[in-house]
């Protein structure tokens, strides 16, 4: 399979009243050309960071590129300058946000949102851009684009918003496309829609997709490979069987069995991970899990886990791995799970 | 849109109306009359003077006839001018003290929005500091000063610009600028404050995300949403500068209505202080008109709300 884009050792902080926050520490992962990655952790643990790094976005005052690269297509994106990084962004990797209330101008009609990328990447115009955003909107499922395309974004409602925000996503065809936890803003029937869309839309122009999520629900719907994140690194990463039928780090089972499900009953009490995540000001010197791990060893807490093989896709930091380890099964809540989730797929 | 323009006029003559009642009562509340000021007179030619202009009479029927009178558009005629009409009066003193307001305001709306920009921007930088320390200085320090200064170094040692009187467009030029300084304040704090905000939304990453220039960032995405509350500080703010400064009218020597209105006022001139204040109401609540007809232009969401569709 051909790699998109590599991202290797990247390193972050943002500079704070308090000191430096040590957003992502050392993550690498890569892309193959048209999958769909989900990124998958709880809020804090560098998901957004990671991809908006990826696109330059981050506020350049606050924000501090430590070390790492991020090759697209063997082109560092860390070494570009300004002009070079705005020839990229919207024509060859472009960005879903999370809340599509707030990420369209107000003050711009959507038709004119929509051009302004095919304009500017794709030298059209003003009249054959008019065609192509017309198109889009049709495409992405809004009925009556013509009328639709002189609207202003308080004329939509969230769903036909985000159609909106993927219509200018999808306007350049990227190669690969970053989705910022896009149905979180959103109700469950509307979420489903816009899953269904984007895979259609996948399909159609040959995307790779970055998505980042807490849902673990919508990973399965969705995800090729899986990247957990925690504590600003990578902890495990997997494909999406791998992940969900056979996951190895104990954080990754703490996600798996704090989610509900069909079978859970109204009596029974959700699973959820003690403790607070790390604080990434100091971060801590082992295991960044450790403190909350019920499984934890002495080493968790000294020495930083490697990333273990456990198959050719599947790697997990955790020193449960490790040859010398006790043998540790997984609680019986994600065991139930792992075994329900085979039995589904048969 | 008909129905809203007809509902806007409606309201702004029960303004006026309400405005004009209020200024009379308080008015003859002044002690005093308008005779009482330099020549000396006997009780007896006192009463003469106030029964020839009806001043004899209870103040509602004064009120009455006063309000007749404008509704058939006769300000009524100056008591310290030798019967001049008031509206000539008025007519012939509005021009420069507008002119003045306008070119004030226009100059310092685009200056301050140029230097809130550049601060936002820079925000904690150099060009940043020196941005607000012209705000700070045009806010801080009274616009006479600025005129004095304007009048000795540009207009005397560099002799680039008359230094008073009105007698062309060079004329207005030092007078402008010293009326301008506080718009240029004004306007620079607030368009900072509104482009660091508008800078750190939503939309404004996006259309990072799109691959547009900071050119367009600026100017397409941000300035146009930054411009609202920008406008609703600009509003009170033109009235207040087109109705003359009478400072800066002194000082250049401006045959502007603020002087005027002022010795009216000193004076119990009756009928030029109805008149002035009636003008500078109408031209307030038209501002206010406009205001919010611009409110509508830059911000599709209020246009719904003023009825159309």
């Amino acid at each position: 399979m051909e790699k998109i884009l590599e991202v290797n050792d990247l390193k972050i902080s943002f500079h704070t009243f308090s000191g430096e926050v040590q957003a992502i520490r050392g993550v690498s992962f890569d892309l193959n050309k048209g999958e769909t990655l989900a990124i998958v952790g709880e809020s804090g643990s560098g998901k957004s960071v990671t991809t908006k790094s990826i696109m330059r976005l981050l506020p350049e005052q606050s924000s501090e590129f430590k070390s790492g690269e991020i090759l697209f297509k063997g082109k560092d994106l860390t070494k570009l300058n300004d002009k070079q990084m705005q020839k990229i962004r919207g024509k060859d990797i472009s960005m879903i946000f999370q809340d599509p209330m707030t990420s369209l101008n107000p003050t711009m009609t959507v038709g004119k949102q929509i051009m302004e990328p095919i304009i500017k990447h794709q030298k059209l115009s003003k009249s054959e851009a008019r065609e192509k955003a017309v198109k889009l909107l049709d495409l992405v499922g809004i009925p009556n684009p013509e009328i639709r395309f002189k609207q202003y974004p308080h004329q939509f409602s969230g769903g036909m918003r985000q159609r909106v925000v993927i219509a200018i996503a999808l306007a350049c065809n990227p190669q690969i496309l970053i989705a910022d936890e896009p149905t979180t803003a959103l109700d469950v029937t509307i979420q489903a829609q816009i899953l269904e869309l984007m895979k259609s839309l996948q399909k159609k122009v040959e995307t790779s997709i970055i998505f980042i999520t807490h849902d673990l629900g919508v990973v399965a719907n969705v995800a090729d490979r899986v990247a957990v994140m925690y504590g600003g690194k990578i902890i495990e990463v997997g494909t999406v069987d791998e992940i969900f039928y056979n996951p190895k780090h104990p954080y990754t089972w703490g996600l798996i069995s704090s989610m509900p499900d069909l079978e859970t009953e109204e009596e029974d009490e959700l699973f959820a991970i003690p403790g607070t995540p790390p604080n990434l000001l100091n971060p801590p010197k082992g295991d960044a899990f450790a403190p909350r791990n019920q499984y934890a060893m002495k080493i968790d807490l000294e020495k930083e886990p490697p990333m273990f093989k456990v198959s050719d896709t599947h790697y997990a930091a955790t020193w449960l791995l490790h040859p010398d380890a006790p043998k540790v099964e997984p609680p019986a809540a994600v065991q139930k799970r792992m075994k329900m989730y085979q039995e589904q797929h048969k | 849109m008909v129905k809203y323009i007809a509902q806007r006029v409606f309201y702004m003559i029960l303004t006026l109306f309400i405005i004009a009642s209020l200024t009379f009562f308080l008015m003859k509340l002044i002690p005093g009359t308008p005779f009482k000021m330099g020549e000396k007179m006997s009780d007896a030619q006192m009463e003469v003077m106030l029964e020839k202009y009806d001043l004899d009479k209870p103040v509602p029927v004064q009120y009455v006839s006063y309000m007749t009178n404008i509704l058939k558009g006769d300000l009524g005629t100056s008591f310290q001018f030798g019967d001049a009409e008031v509206s000539e009066l008025i007519g012939n003193r509005i021009g420069p003290s507008a002119l003045l307001g306008f070119q004030a305001l226009l100059v310092g709306s685009l200056i301050g929005t140029l230097l809130g920009i550049i601060g936002a921007l820079k925000q904690n930088t150099w060009a940043d500091y020196s941005s607000t320390f012209v705000a700070v200085l045009g806010k801080s320090i009274p616009s006479f000063v600025f005129a004095g200064l304007l009048q000795y170094y540009v207009g005397v040692k560099l002799g680039w610009f008359p230094v008073a009187f009105w007698k062309g467009p060079e004329y207005t030029v030092l007078p402008t600028i010293a009326l301008a300084m506080f718009p240029i304040a004004i306007t620079a704090r607030f368009m900072r404050t509104e482009m660091i905000e508008v800078l750190s939304s939503d939309y404004i990453t996006l259309a990072k995300a799109k691959g547009s220039s900071y050119f367009d960032i600026i100017f397409k995405h941000a300035l146009r949403n930054a411009l609202i509350p920008v406008i609703t500080v600009l509003g009170p703010l033109a009235v207040s500068l087109m109705t003359g400064s009478l400072v800066i009218e002194k000082i250049f020597s401006v045959p502007g209505i603020g002087e005027q209105f002022v010795t009216s006022v000193q004076v119990n001139d009756y009928s030029v202080i109805m008149g002035t204040t009636l003008l500078f109401a109408f031209l307030f609540i038209m501002i206010i008109l406009v205001v919010d007809i611009l409110y509508g232009l830059i911000d599709p969401r209020i246009r719904l709300a003023g009825g159309k569709q």
